[in-house]
């Protein structure tokens, strides 16, 4: 899952090498902190938060899998 | 297609199949380094939906087409229940972020449409054979009947399948997601 938003967020940003994940995993959630550069939050929000929607829906998809429920944060 | 990238994404991309040799069928390295090449759309928005579909963990095959004014990537598989979603909710996200991806680095955006294991193609069928009975119901009652909520892709199908229909105009009202789709008696439209 850290890999997935890995590579989506990268994808997307202007500074790649400034995107990074760092997972807090409980036994019935996940939390998976995004951080981008400052100048890239905006590209992976999207407009009106479409992207991090869509985001946030394909990583509870797959967090649903495991028997978790996952939350997205993005952070600069 | 034409898409412009940064050296490191190139190289990223390149190294990660998303784009190969056999794919580009130009490049130019312009004077301020950026890359242009000239890549089938559909080759590279189904390399890039092959890499989601395998970090989802989803079994499934991606391909794709590039045709005027749009790229469709296509979704075979045994079990694509988990990628559609309820609603195909969790379909429409990966298209939406698909959508990103591809278009990061495109010169001209294209809109990008995704269908996993048939299932837009059902949902069109089954909107567009709705829409016209709703439209006759329209015309024989001489009123408007509203439909929805429904998303952008699945208003686009019912405006389409009624915009050669007599007797008959749509419209989209309300805001997202609560839009509907106004099915009205419109004698002036031939």
């Amino acid at each position: 899952m850290k890999d997935l938003l890995e590579y989506i967020a990268k994808a997307l940003v202007d500074k790649p090498e400034e995107v990074s994940v760092n997972v807090v995993e409980g036994d019935r959630s996940l939390i998976l902190q995004l951080r981008v550069s400052p100048e890239d939050v905006g590209k992976v929000i999207g407009k009106q938060g479409r992207i991090a929607q869509a985001l946030r829906t394909l990583i509870r998809a797959t967090a649903v899998k495991q028997g978790k429920r996952a939350i997205v944060e993005i952070l600069d | 297609m034409k898409y412009s990238f940064f050296p490191q994404d190139f190289k990223e991309k390149v190294s990660r199949g998303e784009l190969s040799e056999e794919m580009i069928e130009e490049k130019i390295v312009s004077p301020e380094g950026e890359v242009l090449v000239e890549v089938d759309g559909g080759l590279y928005a189904a390399a890039i939906a092959q890499k989601l579909l395998n970090l989802l963990t989803v079994e499934g095959k991606a391909k794709g087409e590039e045709l005027t004014d749009e790229i469709r990537v296509n979704i075979a598989g045994e079990d694509l229940g988990s990628l559609i979603g309820a609603q195909g909710r969790t379909l429409q996200a990966f298209q939406q972020v698909l959508s990103a991806m591809v278009n990061r680095r495109a010169v001209v955006n294209k809109r990008v449409l995704v269908d996993a294991g048939g299932y837009w193609a059902r949902r069109e069928e089954y909107l567009a054979s709705l829409a016209k009975k709703v439209a006759m119901k329209a015309i024989k009652e001489k009123r408007e009947i509203s439909l929805g909520p429904f998303s952008a892709r699945e208003r686009r199908i019912i405006h389409l399948a009624l915009q050669e229909m007599p007797g008959v105009s749509t419209e989209s009202v309300g805001e997202e997601p609560q839009r509907f789709v106004v099915v009205r008696f419109n004698p002036a439209k031939k």
